[in-house]
């Protein structure tokens, strides 16, 4: 197989010198055959094939200029026989459209993709890859190795507005590369020699075959605990899973079908309708604390007012029909704790979006434009996007990261249930009232695993503590746990959830004191 | 169409192919029943749900996968992988392992009475007769299955004065965790799952018989006893007396609210 090394990036970038410095030290002249996809500024050495744009841009596979290319370099292959292929990319297509003739039948038995390598300067980093969109993006997506070349600015010669975190935040949306600042050509040469391995399906594999060994051999000399921990794991995945869809179903019916007018017309934040709306729609939808949370982001994307989103995220958990049985019936000799649970937990969510209405939370470029590599929709040249397969593609991506999520804090959680539940629920707890409610919130946090059980947990815990500091755990628990503060932390960024992890325990704290001192119980 | 998908993205195809997986795992849970060992019976619905809802997202990934692709993200499938590898292979779960403690598990014949139930303990044989499960007003009589367990239990333990006198059968395995009992005295418990297999605790009565002390903890038996009271801190609980106790086999599986 003869191996491609494609080169893309912007104009002007420095493709062609790179290419021609690398050629110069691979010592294979004669057998490299370079072909370029854009005519650039710089003479290529070895240049035996170029292809203008017109030849290039093809949407649909089957027009005949997308089976010319393939052709023509299949035949020259056949002739000559190359040990090696250098492409230069042109910055303006999308990366898609040279796979589809890379991986034409005629050229995919002969040849073989081997490197990627996206060449960029700062200048072009920062100013022309948001706006490009996704043909840039797609390029980089795909790249092996970043290349940052260091030009100076076209109207600053000292190059020194360039902001370092920027031009980071830009490249690390794709992770898996590895990115150099202005190598020298014998650097660049070096990287380009060592084999690229699949590190990462080789671990998979390793963890996999280890995990089965002891699980079948090992079986009854690991400590049960251990066992307890992947148990718990996997019935709190198993559990989540169903409403970790419909969350994800949601999300993409906001995303991709919410009218924007009508949103306008009534989450528009000032009216009561509004308010109600985003309270009242928990009640139609079963979901878990944390499959809010995407609902929530795409809310945000879609433009409605922070407040009301967060009325939404903070109300549903608690507006859930499942949990609101779940509370009837683990309170059977109570009736009114259900209502409490309901009335006090939508008055928290109240006061907590009240806050953010009249101090909203700024939410930075970085969250905002997050060009986080899973959201990318990777356009390919043809794959024909019709609404149902956007559906599909939108759907499973966004699943897949909460449920990647979702599986790290089960894990964490399923950790704390087997060793620090035992711990901390048999001591006797002796405290002043006051400090009752305070170690009941911190409790909500940790142990809290969904609305639902915690009913149970909280039926349990009546016993041994007063009822105010309970339905505080009963209220916060929904709202603000690890698994949550984690999702949230992922999808939004440390700082809006430290405020409303702050925000909401101050309310709920200062909530169940006032209900304490009033109340007759 | 094997050619066909040969010039689909691999990623896609793996992850189609994971999803069906994952989508028959569940179905399997479900149809095989064995789903109860890890959520509550009244996330049937949901799960199958679920179950076909990944299925047919595997099935469309495959069939709508995009032509060939050059980056693939494999740690993407970690988390899709991560539930069928332990489903496939499962660690240890609760109910088989609760062992039973000291091997000299008491086999004295304590028979008084005929006792037999079925497998999962739903129907229960008491001196050859068939008994009907529940709380009968007329009979005064009380019968712990494994369905009615748990809102047995509830009921009892919310109007305990009703039950006063009334003859009760149930089968549970000793337990003496909670450091309130006194001598002779022990618990007669079940593992029950409230929602999920993280909030699994033991929820049974507490019982009180002459020379209760020999008893072995976790041991598995079937009691005999009547209804009495006893005040708890200040609040009436349900407390029995034993008259007759058995060996009984181990019943596998939770009880369910």
């Amino acid at each position: 197989m003869i191996p491609i090394y494609v080169v893309c990036g912007f104009l002007g970038a420095g493709k062609s010198t790179l290419i021609n410095e690398q050629l110069r030290l691979r010592q294979k002249m004669a057998s490299t055959a370079v072909f370029a996809f854009e005519e650039g500024t710089t003479a290529l050495q070895n240049l035996i094939m170029s292809f203008s744009i017109n030849e290039i841009d093809c949407t649909n596979i089957d027009e005949v200029n997308c089976i010319t290319i393939p052709e023509r370099i299949a035949n020259y292959i056949e002739q000559h026989h190359p040990k090696e292929i250098w492409i230069e990319w042109n910055g303006t297509l999308p990366f898609p459209q040279l796979e589809s003739i890379l991986y034409n039948p005629l050229l995919s038995e002969n040849c073989r993709i081997e490197r990627v390598i996206f060449v960029a300067t700062d200048y072009h980093l920062n100013t022309l890859l948001p706006g490009m969109g996704d043909i840039l993006r797609s390029q980089l997506y795909s790249a092996d190795v970043v290349v940052r070349n260091q030009q100076p600015f076209p109207n600053n010669p000292n190059n020194a507005s360039n902001n370092p975190n920027d031009v980071e935040h830009n490249i690390s949306y794709n992770t898996d590369s590895c990115h150099f600042q202005t190598p020298t050509a014998k650097e660049l040469h070096h990287i380009l020699s060592k084999p690229r391995l699949p590190w990462t399906v080789y671990s998979i594999i390793a963890v996999l075959t280890a995990y089965i060994l002891l699980a079948t051999i090992c079986r009854h000399d690991i400590p049960y605990e251990y066992h307890q921990v992947l148990a718990v794991t996997l019935g709190l995945i198993l559990e989540g899973i169903p409403f970790l869809l419909l969350g994800t179903i949601v999300t993409t019916a906001i995303r991709l079908f919410m009218p924007e007018r009508w949103i306008l017309h009534h989450l528009q934040g000032n009216s009561c309708k509004s308010y109600a709306l985003a309270m009242g729609s928990g009640l139609a939808l079963p979901v878990c604390d944390c499959a809010t949370i995407p609902m929530f982001k795409a809310l945000l994307d879609k433009g409605v007012p922070q407040h009301i989103a967060l009325l939404f995220m903070l109300t549903s958990p608690i507006m859930n029909p499942i949990a609101i049985l779940a509370t009837y019936y683990a309170f059977p000799n109570d009736e009114s704790i259900v209502l409490w649970r309901i009335v006090l937990g939508l008055l928290v969510s109240l006061i907590v979006s009240l806050t953010f209405k009249f101090r909203p939370f700024t939410f930075t470029k970085n969250h905002n434009n997050s060009v986080n590599e899973n959201n990318y929709i990777y356009n390919s040249v043809a794959l024909v996007s019709t609404k149902k397969r956007l559906v599909l593609f939108h759907t499973e991506r966004e699943f897949l990261q909460l449920l990647s999520y979702f599986s790290i804090a089960a894990f964490v959680i399923a950790m704390f249930q087997v060793w620090l539940k035992p711990l901390i629920l048999t001591q006797n707890w002796a405290l002043p009232i006051w400090a009752d409610n305070i170690l009941l919130l911190g409790f909500a946090f940790i142990f809290s695993l969904c609305s639902t059980s915690d009913a149970i947990i909280g039926r349990s815990l009546t016993n041994l503590f007063p009822l105010s500091s309970v339905l505080g755990f009963l209220i916060l628990g929904p709202m603000m746990d690890i698994k949550n503060a984690y999702i949230l932390n992922q999808y939004i960024g440390p700082a809006f959830t430290r405020r409303l992890a702050f925000t909401i325990s101050i309310v709920t704290l200062i909530t169940i004191i006032v209900f304490q001192i009033f109340s007759p119980y | 169409m094997l050619i066909e998908l040969k010039s689909k993205d691999l990623l896609c195809l793996v992850k189609g192919a994971l999803y069906s997986t994952l989508g028959i795992c569940i179905l399997y849970l479900i149809v095989t029943n064995q789903y109860k060992l890890y959520v509550s019976p009244r996330y049937e619905l949901f799960l199958l749900l679920a179950g076909i809802a990944t299925l047919c997202m595997g099935i469309l990934t495959i069939a709508w996968a995009p032509p060939k692709q050059y980056k693939h993200i494999w740690k993407s499938i970690i988390p899709i992988l991560l539930p069928i590898v332990l489903l496939v292979v499962p660690p240890i779960l609760v109910p088989n392992t609760i062992q039973v403690q000291g091997v000299g598990a008491v086999t004295e014949d304590r028979n008084d009475f005929n006792f037999s139930q079925d497998d999962i303990s739903e129907v229960i044989t008491i001196n050859n007769a068939a008994k009907e499960p529940g709380i009968s007003k007329s009979k005064k009589e009380i019968v712990l299955n494994s369905d009615n367990y748990y809102q047995t239990i509830i009921t009892m333990g919310s109007h305990p004065e009703e039950y006063i006198g009334y003859k009760l059968y149930m089968t549970g395995y000793v337990n003496r965790d909670d450091n309130t009992l006194k001598a002779n005295e022990f618990t007669v418990s079940r593992m029950a799952m409230s929602c999920c297999i993280a909030d699994v605790a033991p929820i049974g009565m507490t019982m009180h018989k002459d020379n209760g002390d020999t008893i072995s903890n976790d041991e598995w038996v079937t009691i005999e006893g009547s209804v009495s009271t006893r005040n708890f801190h200040g609040r009436q609980q349900p407390y029995i007396e034993v008259q007759k106790i058995k060996n009984a086999e181990p019943v596998l599986g939770y009880v369910y609210p």
